[in-house]
């Protein structure tokens, strides 16, 4: 499944033209992204929780050549999937 | 960030009926739900994919007595962030340890 598969679904669930649907979805994957860019966690009751982890920096090693490196302080998306959608994937 | 502020944010922003706005993000979200639970894998560009992996069923063991069970076998769902998200999410921190760096 891709976004143009999800625009196409909205597109016959709403009333709204093909272009407009297009923009819809986009705008909510936008806001999404925004939230998330600020660090803020999303919670989408019945589907799933993305969480931005920070990372503080360690020394990491170059697993070839043994020589150690500083990885540097990160920031991590994760996806907790929700009780709902775990249940109907083993239902 | 709740479903309810994607609403509020097509309400307000792409000036959507709030009625619309809520059945078009409850379609985003059902409709990937069950593309996973059909056993898909979802790609959305720029945020990222979902990928359905399957498990396969083991011997466990009670940690505490020792007795043998049998873990079955099950699907999970496993989200890997685009490269663009990625970086946008570290964008701010890049820029800043550049500016460390440089010594100014």
């Amino acid at each position: 499944m891709t976004k143009a598969d999800i625009i196409d679904n909205v597109y016959e669930q709403v009333g709204f033209s093909r272009k407009e649907s297009t923009e819809i979805v986009e705008a909510v994957f936008d806001a999404m992204k925004k939230a998330l860019e600020d660090g803020e966690k999303i919670k989408i009751s019945g589907f799933g929780n993305f969480i931005v982890h920070e990372k503080k920096a360690r020394i990491g090693r170059n697993p070839k050549t043994g020589e150690e490196i500083e990885i540097a302080a990160r920031r991590v998306l994760t996806f907790r999937p929700s009780q709902i959608l775990k249940s109907g994937l083993n239902g | 960030m709740l479903k309810s502020n994607l609403v509020e944010d097509l309400v307000n922003k792409s000036r959507i009926p709030q009625k619309q706005a809520e059945v078009v993000v409850e379609t985003v979200f059902e409709s990937m739900k069950s593309a996973l639970v059909r056993g898909e894998n979802i790609e959305i560009r720029g945020l990222g994919t979902f990928h359905v992996k399957q498990y396969e069923g083991y011997e466990g063991r009670n940690p505490k007595t020792g007795a043998a069970i049998l873990v079955k076998a099950k699907r999970g769902v496993l989200f890997r962030a685009g490269k663009d998200l990625r970086d946008r999410l570290n964008r701010v921190r890049v820029a800043a340890a550049r500016r460390a760096a440089s010594g100014s």
